[in-house]
């Protein structure tokens, strides 16, 4: 190729990255100072120009794409660095998620004689190329909010917030409390007003398995009723601290261990559809429990607190 | 991985200098230039910018209308021409300020720490 033409060929790339009022002008112009430039390189060498100098040029003057990105104005960012961990978080979270949950339900579905592969093509198909459905949302919603903030309808100063996050609303633990004990109250007593429904039918279809009531379900009542002591002593010293806050943790952690176990350790009641339903709300149970331990070991690494070097200062 | 001191040095001084580009550009603008003369003009000052910063800046000084520009054939090919608009006048006359008064700020700054140093140095303890 000769010098010319490999820039005309730079020249071209980077005219199709360019918008199109000024395009032709624009190109026009980078074409004339390229070879301008080269000209000028070649004078200084005290050679002619030929292919490996027009690249040498072109590549220092950087690639087609950098260099379109340079003429147009700072563009609308969609996502700001601080806050693309959290996005590529989110948007890789929720699609494993999904998978987490279609790609069991797929295979719980494997019939006989069904090669696992080709159900995994179904799968991936169907549930496993839909969840990308997830990461495109998002992306749509923060193009939104982009636009929304860029006309500075939300705009609106920073306002300091409360941040003692250790101080509780006793009125409100209270009422939980009562609602927890309640609850327990409920599921204590549930066996027996299942033994004494009136009708037979209902009685037998929601009876529940009596080596579960015997050897499981009294370990989570205890694990509940020391969830709700830690409660009463969180609202009557009025504040968490490190040792209330790592014990709720712990707790919430064992209890989602034991609804683990009644899953898989066998039939929770007679009735098998009775069975069913109550461990697919355990499993969502679970998930929510998952979730807000997550939440709150984050918020225990996140909170600020003196560099080690401070320590013993 | 942490970034070592030469490169760290390096991309520093180039961040220095990308404050002064426009002010430098601008300069040179009060006369019109077209891209490759102005780029040797700064050159030969002793303010070297690459060809793919100072071509791309002047289209969006342009589009910002603190520049104006227009096509002359004079001795060669076809070249754009830009000098600063009035918008560009009034916003090199406030840059220059700026520029002075940091370059004030930052020679007392850099003036103190030097003294310092002496002091330190002439102390016998």
């Amino acid at each position: 190729m000769t010098p010319d033409e490999v820039i005309d060929c730079y020249v071209a790339d980077v005219a199709r990255r360019l918008p199109g009022p000024k395009r032709n002008d624009v190109a026009y112009e980078l074409g004339a100072l390229l070879r301008e430039e080269l000209r000028g390189r070649a004078g200084d060498t005290g050679r002619l120009p030929d292919e490996a100098m027009a690249l040498e040029l072109l590549r220092g003057f950087g690639h087609p794409t950098d260099v379109a990105d340079r003429y147009r104005p700072p563009g609308v960012t969609f996502i700001k660095s601080s806050e693309s961990r959290m996005f590529a978080l989110l948007s890789l979270g929720g699609v494993a998620l999904q998978w987490a949950v279609s790609l069991p339900a797929a295979f719980a579905d494997l019939k006989p004689g069904e090669e696992p592969l080709a159900l995994l093509g179904r799968w991936w198909v169907s549930y496993g190329l839909a969840a990308f459905w997830w990461p495109g949302f998002l992306i749509v919603i923060a193009m939104i909010s982009a636009w929304i903030s860029q006309g500075g309808r939300t705009a609106t100063p920073w306002r300091p917030r409360a941040i003692d996050r250790d101080s509780i609303n006793r009125a409100a633990w209270i009422l939980g409390i009562a609602a927890a004990g309640a609850g327990t109250a409920f599921l204590v007593m549930l066996p027996w007003a299942i033994d004494n429904v009136s009708n037979p039918n209902l009685a037998a279809a929601l009876r529940f398995d009596p080596e579960f009531l015997a050897a499981r379900a009294p370990v989570v009542l205890a694990f509940m009723l020391g969830h709700i002591a830690l409660y009463v002593m969180l609202v009557i010293e009025g504040r968490w601290r490190k040792l209330t806050r790592w014990l709720d943790i712990l707790i919430s952690l064992v209890i989602g261990g034991i609804l683990a176990w009644f899953i898989a350790a066998g039939p929770m009641f007679e009735a098998k559809p009775a069975d069913q339903t109550a461990k697919t709300a355990i499993g969502f149970l679970i998930l929510i429990i998952l979730l807000d331990i997550s939440f709150k070991v984050w918020r225990e690494f996140a909170r600020i607190r003196p560099p080690r070097a401070l320590k013993g200062h | 991985m942490a970034e070592r001191p030469e490169e760290a040095s390096g991309k520093l001084e180039q961040e220095l200098r990308r404050g002064v580009i426009v002010l430098a550009a601008l300069s040179q603008l009060r006369e019109p230039q077209y891209g490759y003369s102005l780029r040797h003009a700064l050159a030969e000052q002793g303010m070297v910018v690459e060809e793919g910063t100072l071509y791309p800046l002047l289209r969006r000084l342009e589009a910002q209308g603190l520049l104006a520009s227009e096509w002359r054939i004079e001795d060669g090919p076809p070249r754009r021409y830009y000098t600063l608009s009035a918008e560009g006048k009034k916003l090199y006359a406030e840059l220059t300020e700026s520029w002075r008064n940091l370059v004030d700020t930052v020679e007392r700054l850099i003036g103190e720490d030097q003294s310092k140093k002496r002091r330190a140095a002439n102390d016998p303890r």
